[in-house]
């Protein structure tokens, strides 16, 4: 049950979410044009809307999209600690909002493949999860419908882990996160190096091996004598299903220390 | 009933800010939050609305914590320094926006006060300049539904025909709704009239907590030559002196018992808030 001011958040959120998300869809489609009309020496004859949105990804382009709303917390907490508002409601809400919005994206985004004459009225054939796991079940049905169950869940998780990135870099004030973002820099840096260092050391080698094992595991590799499309799906769904409920708990216990910045 | 603040403690980079502070505000007051720059007023205000964290301690409204509960930082609007609306929004749309959060919004009473103070509700609040920003906090300051009403430096960029016309819709406002309101400002003089109680804040800690009154009721500036003036002073809490030619002031804070003999070269009078502001900071500082 939600108090009526949990509900004004969440609508609050959820209104100014999807405004920004028109936002940003406006400048998706500008973009859309904006560049096949550059490479195409500036014609205008040569512009297609419809090989525009032939191209368009629009369920991954949604998720990113929400999730990089999702990566800005500080200024929605600053607006609402004003207005009396707990950070347990403005978690709830910023949760419950963003769940919501991520949900209905991928809806729509089935929905705009569906009467996509150019996608053949499919969202099976750009799916990742269809190519993968779509053959596991013996019924179609069945596989449509844990596809669309692992799009609407993994999509969430890339928005509940944005919102917890997020709230850790709001933790910190400005010069702190440019200070982070040049560690995070170098740190890239130097695994990548140690990564291709690595693959000329045995033991190393066992190491990388190991993780290659590890992350097959993950993602339900039956090995080489099972076909892809049959792979099983359970341990993507378990692994989604607890990156999600650590992102949630997560975001949680660090929105709980937001403050007001000294900045 | 009311607020009360216990015990709060809080350092910043090690510098202790706050060392135990305690107090209560009564529902139906006007408080005065007095103290020198970095005393740890906004500080203490910050943790009293939830802003920010104290190291130990806690603040109940009406005996739950405010410390993450919807039900208690509703009845709490602080107006501060800080600009935590969005830049780009319009005046009036941050009218709706204090209504949905806080439940419900005067309207017209919140656009009677703009009128008058000349504030235009469709501008964009970036656009605003200090003073019109402080324009527009007091105004969502005045007609906010909640109880407790914290205004820290209210009068920030104001000229003096708008602080004279905030004090009277302050005023106004307290007769006719009878919220607390705690005003901390550095302009004492111009409050003292409106405060029926003070805190005096010290290195962190609260050196005065009274009603205005009682406060100055035990405030003397015993004046004379130095001698004579020394020898009546003999005991008393002097915190602060002055000469003025040959004229020698003590600065008296604490009752003046009635077996003291005043020769007819000493005067005695009262002193004002400021005078005793300033006298019982120095003499603090000079403590430390």
């Amino acid at each position: 049950m939600m108090t009526k001011k949990e509900i004004s958040v969440t609508n609050y959120f959820f209104k100014n979410t999807l405004r920004k998300l028109g936002y940003m869809l406006v400048w998706l489609v500008f973009s859309s044009l904006f560049f096949p009309w550059v490479f195409n020496g500036f014609e205008v004859e040569n512009l297609s809307v419809n090989s525009a949105l032939k191209n368009t990804e629009v369920g991954p382009i949604l998720a990113i999209l929400i999730s990089g709303i999702a990566l800005f917390s500080y200024n929605d907490f600053k607006l609402l600690i004003q207005n009396g508002i707990s950070r347990k409601t403005f978690w709830k809400a910023r949760i419950l909002s963003f769940l919501a919005i991520s949900i209905l994206g991928q809806l729509i985004a089935i929905v705009v493949a569906l009467l996509n004459p150019y996608t053949h009225h499919s969202w099976q054939e750009n799916s990742l999860y269809m190519q993968v796991y779509g053959k596991y079940f013996g019924s179609t049905a069945m596989n449509s419908f844990m596809g669309l169950c692992f799009i609407l869940i993994s999509t969430s998780v890339v928005m509940l882990g944005a919102i917890m990135v997020g709230s850790i870099f709001s933790l910190f004030t400005k010069k702190a996160k440019v200070y982070i973002f040049i560690g995070l820099f170098v740190m890239g840096v130097v695994f990548i190096n140690w990564i291709s260092m690595a693959t000329q050391n045995d033991h190393m080698r066992n190491a990388i091996k190991n993780a290659d094992s590890f992350l097959h595991f993950t993602i339900g590799y039956g090995g080489a004598n099972i076909q892809v499309g049959k792979w099983n799906p359970a341990m993507p769904f378990v692994v989604a299903i607890l990156t999600g409920v650590v992102c949630l708990l997560g975001s949680y216990a660090v929105m709980k220390r937001f403050k007001i910045k000294n900045e | 009933m009311g607020i009360e603040v216990k015990n709060i403690q809080k350092s910043f980079n090690k510098k202790k800010i706050l060392s135990d502070v305690n107090f209560e505000l009564e529902p139906g007051k006007i408080y005065g939050l007095l103290g020198r720059n970095g005393a740890g007023k906004s500080t203490l205000l910050s943790i009293m609305a939830n802003r920010i964290f104290s190291d130990s301690g806690n603040v109940l409204l009406d005996g739950k914590s405010v410390f993450d509960l919807d039900e208690a930082l509703g009845q709490i609007y602080l107006m501060s320094e800080r600009n935590l609306y969005p830049e780009g929004t319009k005046i009036e749309k941050i009218f709706k926006l204090t209504e949905l959060f806080y439940g419900s919004f005067n309207y017209d009473y919140a656009n009677e006060l703009a009128d008058k103070f000349g504030l235009d509700v469709k501008q964009k609040f970036g656009k605003l300049s200090t003073g019109y920003r402080s324009i527009f906090k007091l105004i969502i300051a005045l007609t906010v539904p909640a109880r407790y009403i914290f205004l820290d430096e209210p009068i920030l960029g104001l000229d003096a025909n708008h602080r004279e016309l905030f004090y009277r819709e302050l005023l106004d406002n307290y007769v006719k709704t009878q919220k607390t309101f705690i005003i901390s400002t550095h302009l004492i003089e111009e409050i003292t009239n409106i405060l029926e109680h003070v805190f005096i804040l010290c290195h962190g800690e609260i050196v005065i907590d009274g009603d205005v009154e009682d406060v100055l009721k035990k405030a003397y500036l015993i004046a004379g030559p130095q001698k004579d003036v020394d020898d009546y002073c003999r005991g008393l809490n002097i915190i602060g002196k002055e000469n003025l030619g040959s004229i020698h002031g003590n600065y008296v804070y604490g009752n003046l018992d009635d077996n003291r003999i005043l020769p007819d070269t000493v005067s005695v009078e009262r002193m004002d808030l400021q005078k005793l502001f300033v006298n019982l900071t120095n003499m603090e500082e000079t403590k430390k």
